[in-house]
């Protein structure tokens, strides 16, 4: 035992690439190469290092640009109209934006913006613009600033989130008047499922190391054979 | 095997691309950066405890205008009636819709106070030390961090309910002073669970793992 603590303290330091952290207990593990569909997990806190995501790149550039194509028609054209006598009350992920705003809720305005069109915007436009930067191998300043936004962008792009609040106004307000569910609902359902599917086949975590060796592939133009092994799990 | 906590050997990971970096000594107005994503690397996030409370302590003081104020008003012919968020959900309960009223109930009311309780516990741990499960604790504070976005669900209904009903003088529904108290208690819970560090339990126990 003594013999095999001493190797995971002195390997860090000469190949540090091989090691990581866990992010929530600080535990230093060995990174192993795993297989299809396997799950790294820390032994001590059970939190996920890393997962192996098949084809990660092609399927967040094939979801995400599906996603984009089903946005505008989604918040622009009506999920739910109510009619009461004759009276159609229209609601579209915008306009409930502007009706809050009105009524003198801006910070709720805001908030609701934010979270149900604008992040998810922000977050399919970035997730595009990683997985075409590294489909083509190209390297640019854009892209670490990318990768970092939209990790700021993943924890306030709210999509399933409104799901529910379109399920829970369906329910209040159908003895009302007659409710009928708009074209967008569709759309909306659409570009929620691709959503989700980019951010499933989406890998941080190899994203960063594809990145890396593109830099260093454009800088010093050096031969990477010996790190071949993060491109290949992409 | 045995593990070894990463500080206690030099080491810490970057919180942006998990890549393994060496502790280097800094002096005060200087940072430490990643190599590979040149974001600040910090052992830990910076005065975690701190920003924790007091992101805590504002959800806290924010819930009490959230839940007594309402949160939408319908007004119909000119005489409004104000719903808060849990005459919302009795309203449901008396029409019926349990299910429903079950959703909303968790979304606005019991997930908004276990994430302020939980992020208290875990800073209680770790500030008076105590000696309860490590593992627990993270598992408590991976629940927080995952629940929080699903309060929103009151704001996002809140902004269809206003668009479907509009009959001008007839019939209207608008939000409610609450509404914007719960929308800053919402803010504010996730940034509380965003500036704590799960790492600060664990650097209360043994720096070395034996499995
Ligand atoms: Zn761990």
């Amino acid at each position: 035992m003594p013999a095999l603590q001493k190797a995971s303290i002195s390997n860090p330091s000469n190949d540090r690439e091989h090691w990581s952290a866990c992010h929530d207990c600080d535990l230093l593990l060995p990174i192993h190469d795993i297989t299809e569909n396997q799950v790294a997990r820390c032994p001590r806190c059970n939190a996920v290092l890393y997962r192996h995501k098949k084809n990660s790149i092609n399927k967040t550039l094939a979801f995400s640009l599906s996603a984009l194509l089903f946005y505008i028609p989604a918040n622009m054209l009506p999920i739910l109209t109510l009619n009461i006598y004759g009276n159609m009350g229209r609601n579209t992920m915008l306009n409930g934006v502007f009706r809050l705003w009105e009524q003198g809720f801006w910070w709720m305005a805001l908030l609701v913006a934010i979270c149900s069109i604008l992040m998810p915007l922000f977050e399919l436009i970035l997730l595009l613009t990683i997985s075409v930067a590294i489909k083509r191998q190209r390297y640019s300043a854009v892209l670490p600033f990318a990768i970092k936004l939209q990790h700021l962008t993943s924890s306030w792009a709210m999509l399933e989130v409104y799901l529910l609040g379109i399920i829970v106004a369906i329910v209040k307000m159908s003895d009302l008047g007659e409710l009928v569910l708009g074209q967008a609902l569709v759309c909306y359902l659409i570009l929620l499922v691709f959503t989700l599917c980019a951010l499933q086949s989406y890998d941080r975590h190899s994203v960063w190391l594809a990145t890396e060796i593109l830099r260093n592939k454009t800088r010093n133009n050096v031969n990477m054979k010996n790190k071949s092994w993060p491109i290949s799990r992409l | 095997m045995a593990y070894q906590q990463a500080l206690s050997q030099g080491f810490t990971s970057c919180d942006e691309c998990q890549r393994l970096v060496r502790v280097a000594e800094v002096t005060k107005r200087q940072v430490q950066r990643c190599p590979c994503c040149h974001s600040v690397v910090t052992v830990r996030k910076s005065k975690s405890l701190s920003r924790t409370w007091a992101w805590l302590l504002t959800g806290l003081i924010l819930l009490i205008p959230a839940n007594m104020l309402p949160v939408m008003e319908v007004i119909y012919l000119g005489s409004g009636s104000p719903d808060t968020i849990m005459s919302g959900v009795l309203h449901l309960v008396e029409a019926g819709m349990y299910p429903i009223a079950f959703v909303v109930f968790i979304a606005s009311v019991f997930v908004p106070v276990v994430k302020l309780v939980g992020l208290v516990v875990l800073l209680v741990v770790v500030q008076w030390k105590l000696p309860i499960s490590a593992r627990q604790c993270t598992t408590l504070y991976r629940m927080i961090e995952f629940i929080g976005r699903w309060s929103m669900l009151d704001l996002f209904m809140i902004s269809i309910l206003v668009t479907l009903v509009d009959l001008g003088s007839i019939a209207s529904i608008t939000a409610g002073a609450g509404a914007t108290a719960f929308a800053s208690v919402v803010v504010a819970t996730m940034f509380a669970a965003k500036t704590f560090d799960p790492r600060l339990i664990w650097d209360l126990r043994a720096p070395i793992y034996e499995q």
